[in-house]
């Protein structure tokens, strides 16, 4: 080993402490690198895999009932590859096993495996038998959730007749790795599944003979990377039959979620990298300079021996890529152990055969590359600044630093006012700008890192209230097979715990404006309701107007209407005939684009009197009720689905704040590591360049605790500036994460109450008493007599 | 740049050589018009109170800096217009710097410190014999801190010595020594003159070491005011200051 590697390892220890320091934020760099890169290829290789294996469909068009000679008019539409027809309804499930009715996707399967597209991957159990009545299979997340084996029955309310069915299998389907049932955001496997039956005994009973209600299928290259001209021409054909516009695959509700996870990966692979990897090489920076400084001496006598000064400049080079190299390192496996960490997670929400983390060494490597490279920049600058003196010059100790005034005592009265460790700490923090200010950047950056985690819980919470105890208030909503009248709203509010009920009415359809088109749905609700009550932004209930609509803000924007003005409606069920109706007012919502209107008005435009799809529920919340309501509602022939609002809250926040919890506690962790690290370097640099002058205190009867308040001040100061100016810099980064991650159908709230900026900089501030314990135990071991006799 | 060594013509010869800092607007002359020869083998010591020169005369001597003014010639190298990478290379072959702090690097033991001479020279000196000849070799693997100051200072010989170079620079080496071992260097240097002929340059504050010289140079606000040929020099045993 040469000398100056000699050296290298020994200063490498001597540092230990800050370069750990400095280390663990390039650590959290690379760890978030290795780990977002590793997901997003392994979600989508699994994407890729398991479209391929099911023959995932381009498109999927909804239909009343077409026969299915229509599905081979579809297949020969140029840009169609192929088509398949088959009959999907949503159905209630009872389960012997839950007093709650619950709510499934009836999809019908071909015999023999012969389905050409969205196959279902068989996990459990068999495949239809050939006879394949009363067979079922059902999706494995549901069955798993519930408690089902291949083997148990459960009964479906099937077009008015309760059938039971024998389980003989559970599988999986690309076209359902995010399953959501209506109106949900986040799968709900207890509530919400999938049962597949045999397609000859579908066509049975539901009087599908021969028909299709859903086709879907795959497009030639070329028409998928633009479907619209092709999906438009599909509409054409089935518009005859009750079709409305196929969905392409990239608006299919699972594709989409999937997609926008893989892309946020994507993006947020490259986003969360450079914050830490730049505060790192800033903070690197400030360490090489002094490090460099203090061994000037050094310097110059290498370079009076011969040493040549590119010699010198590789050798402080190498102490960042030390740090470089180690923090990939620890970096590639925390990534690899995290990613394996997240793909547990992932599995509870997206459904594939087998999603596990790969080991991906061009990551690996990519990795160690930009830690060392960001490294060997940070420490590049200190390096060269004291490399450039001449030897003799570098030999000499520094000059000491020229005394002046700063521009704070200028301002006499207010600096009388301040102590003399107060002058000393503002004096040396505003002579040592660039120190300083790579201070306040890094405690701006851990601040705004806390502020996007608690804005989130709190967005999430707000959301969850917003949409399920201010709009929706109802305990129960039922949806119905058919449209009903008033009869129905009586007789479900004589069942058992219900207080009152109310009825509404869905239409689908689309909406056009100004050449837009939205596909979406319109809710006729009562006059008064008390059940859904449509808000605007701050809160405000708004009344049902008598005619028009009430419109959410995100699908005005998307239709680009405002209030007063008119809307095309196109019903896509029913007798379908189009109305125009006015924007009354603009309402908001955070889940779904809800259209509201007055339920009679409504039922007029589709050419009823009143007709009434669903009712809303309130109940005594008994439990004893309950479950008499339950099961009462089970018997219930022309009901179609239920949710409870308890229920959905549950799902929501099990799925939601739960996951949260766990990144909530790694950006608290980054944003620890950010602050911890920068303050303590930026103390201990301090006090190893200010030991004589600390030392001459000591003399002069200063203890050790008040030494170490001398350097609190300054920490303190950076850590308040910097995390006051982190609050306004988070709140800038959420509310571009909110933008990044907004979808058509659900966006984040943006709330800030003032617990979060409360919380952020009492956090930060006990996370830079903290990075101060450290230095405090630096000022306990010092040897002063030491720092006394530094040469001049 | 040949560094080779000749010996028709002196060691090193410095020619109205000058030296001005810019210190702000003001521009101070710290060395003016210093002509001098030194020739191979000998002991030249030079005095002069602070601010004198002397420690500007060594740097230039010793490639660490340049002249303003002037011509400085290395055998028949012109330092003046070298490169760095010559100034370089000249430092690490033709010269060795005893310092009067010594300048050890503190994270490397007295060995390790000679090494760093060793690892870039041509034709260096073995380490253990050099650290046995300033008589380190039980102390050869203590870190500076765990060295007395005469003890560092040998270190500091030894490491300019490794590299085997033709002339010696010395700072004040007794500088920061006590008087007896201060007498140890000054011995260590003359012998190292004595037994393998090396050219000794040594600065310093202090008059009484310059009966051990060969020729002494007085120096005076960056002028030389008068050049002094001992044909007795005195055994460093009995200097006395």
């Amino acid at each position: 080993m040469s000398v100056l590697a000699r050296k290298l390892r020994r200063d490498v220890w001597h540092a230990k402490v800050t370069m750990l320091a400095i280390a663990a934020i390039m650590t959290c760099g690379v760890l978030c690198f290795v780990m977002m890169r590793s997901l997003y290829f392994d979600l989508s290789t699994a994407q890729d895999d398991y479209y391929r294996e099911c023959r995932m469909a381009d498109f999927w068009a909804d239909l009343k009932k077409a026969p299915l000679q229509v599905v081979e008019r579809i297949a020969s539409i140029p840009g169609v590859a192929s088509a398949s027809g088959r009959i999907s309804f949503l159905a209630t499930v009872d389960l012997p096993t839950s007093v709650k009715p619950l709510r499934a996707q009836v999809l019908s399967l071909e015999a023999h495996d012969g389905t050409r597209h969205n196959r279902i991957l068989l996990r459990r159990g068999r495949s239809f038998s050939a006879d394949g009545r009363a067979e079922a299979i059902l999706n494995d997340a549901f069955a798993t959730a519930n408690q089902i084996e291949p083997g148990d029955s459960f009964s479906l309310l099937l077009n008015n007749r309760r059938q039971e069915f024998r389980v003989v299998g559970t599988a999986l389907s690309s076209e359902f790795v995010y399953l959501l049932g209506p109106g949900s955001l986040v799968p709900d496997p207890q509530h919400f599944g999938v049962v597949y039956l045999q397609r000859g005994y579908v066509e049975e009973i539901f009087d599908m003979q021969g028909a299709a209600n859903s086709i879907v299928g795959r497009l030639t290259p070329q028409a998928a990377a633009d479907p619209d001209p092709v999906l438009k021409q599909i509409e054409r054909v089935l518009g005859p039959f009750g079709g409305q516009r196929p969905i392409a695959r990239k608006n299919q509700m699972s594709h989409l979620f999937l997609d926008s996870e893989i892309e946020g990966l994507g993006t947020f692979a490259t986003i969360a990298p450079a914050i830490f990897l730049t505060v790192a090489a800033l903070v690197l920076n400030i360490l090489l300079s002094r490090l460099a400084e203090s061994q000037r001496t050094t310097i110059g006598t290498l370079k009076a021996l011969g040493y040549s000064r590119l010699a010198l400049f590789r050798h402080y080079l190498a102490f960042g890529l030390v740090i470089g190299l180690l923090s990939g390192v620890a970096g590639c496996l925390l990534g690899y152990l995290s990613a394996r960490g997240m793909c547990e997670i992932y599995q509870q929400f997206f459904e594939f055969p087998s999603l596990h983390t790969h080991f991906y060494p061009r990551i690996y490597l990519t990795g160690l590359l930009i830690s060392s490279v960001c490294a060997v920049t940070g420490s590049a600058n200190g390096a060269w600044r004291a490399l450039r003196l001449a030897p003799a010059e570098a030999m000499r100790a520094k000059a000491p630093p020229v005394g002046g005034r700063i521009f704070l005592e200028r301002l006499t009265r207010l600096w009388r006012t301040f102590s003399f460790g107060w002058k000393m700490a503002l004096r040396n923090l505003i002579r040592n700008r660039a120190r300083t200010s790579v201070g306040i950047f890094t405690a701006a950056v851990g601040a705004s890192l806390l502020v996007i985690g608690f804005v989130s819980i709190e967005a999430t919470q707000f959301l969850i209230d917003f949409q399920y105890r201010q709009i929706n208030r109802a305990d129960f909503d039922l949806t119905l097979q058919r449209e009903a009248g008033w009869e129905v709203v009586q007789e479900i509010g004589q069942l058992p715990g219900v207080e009152h009920a109310e009825p509404q009415l869905h239409v689908s359809c689309t909406l056009h404006h100004r050449g837009r088109e939205r596909r979406g749905g319109i809710t006729g609700l009562p006059s008064r309701p008390s059940m859904t009550i449509p808000r605007d932004a701050t809160g405000n209930r708004l009344s049902i107007p008598p005619a028009g609509l009430l419109v959410t803000s995100k699908l005005a924007e998307l239709l680009d209407v405002e209030e007063g003005e008119l809307v095309e409606i196109r019903p896509t069920t029913g007798r379908r005939l189009p109305f125009s109706a006015p924007v009354v007012a603009i309402a908001d919502s955070y889940l779904g684009n809800n259209v509201y209107a007055d339920i009679r008005y409504l039922s007029r435009q589709i050419g009823e009197e009143l007709a009434i799809n669903a009712v809303q529920v309130k109940s005594d919340g008994s439990s004893a009720s309950q479950q008499a309501f339950y099961r009462r509602v089970k018997q219930l022939p022309a009901l179609e689905g239920i949710s409870s609002r308890q229920d959905t809250i549950k799902s929501l926040q099990q799925a939601l704040l739960d996951s949260q919890q766990t990144s909530i506690a790694m950006l608290i962790g980054f944003a620890g590591i950010i602050f911890f690290g920068g303050m303590l370097n930026v103390s201990l640099v301090s006090l190893t360049e200010r030991l004589r002058e600390l030392a001459t205190l000591r003399v002069l009867g200063y203890g050790k605790w008040r030494i170490g308040g001398l350097l609190l001040r300054e920490s303190m100061v950076i850590n308040t500036l910097g995390a006051c100016a982190g609050l306004p810099l988070g709140w800038l980064l959420y509310l571009a994460m909110v933008e990044s991650y907004e979808m058509d159908f659900v966006r984040l709230p943006i709330v800030a109450p003032p617990w979060v900026w409360w919380s952020t900089l009492l956090l930060a501030a006990t996370f830079t008493i903290a990075a101060q314990g450290v230095v405090q135990w630096r000022i306990h071991r010092l040897d002063w007599l030491a720092g006394l006799q530094v040469k001049e | 740049m040949n560094l080779q060594v000749q010996h028709d013509s002196p060691l090193l010869s410095l020619s109205g050589v000058g030296r001005t800092y810019a210190m702000g607007e003001l521009r101070v002359e710290v060395l003016k018009n210093i002509s001098l020869d030194v020739q191979q083998g000998e002991i030249l010591v030079m005095v002069g109170p602070s601010g004198s020169g002397k420690s500007t005369i060594l740097n230039l001597i010793g490639g660490m800096d340049r002249p303003s003014t002037g011509s400085i010639r290395y055998r028949r190298t012109e330092l003046t217009t070298a490169s760095d990478a010559e100034l370089t290379r000249y430092r690490r072959e033709a010269i060795g710097f005893v310092f009067q702090f010594y300048n050890l690097v503190p994270t490397l033991t007295a060995r390790e410190n000679v090494m760093a001479s060793t690892e870039i020279a041509r034709q260096p000196l073995d380490v253990d014999e050099t650290l046995g000849r300033v008589g380190l070799t039980e102390r050869a693997d203590h870190f500076p801190a765990q060295l007395s100051g005469g003890e560092q200072q040998r270190v500091s010989i030894a490491r300019a010595l490794a590299k085997n170079p033709e002339l010696l620079l010395c700072d004040e080496p007794t500088g920061a020594l006590d008087f007896e071992t201060g007498k140890q260097v000054l011995r260590l240097l003359v012998d190292l003159r004595e037994q393998i002929g090396k050219t000794i340059l040594i600065i310093t504050h202090n008059t009484a070491i310059a009966p051990l010289a060969d020729r002494v140079v007085h120096l005076r606000s960056g002028e030389i005011t008068e050049i002094v040929a001992n044909k007795s020099p005195l055994p460093p045993e009995e200097i006395v200051w």
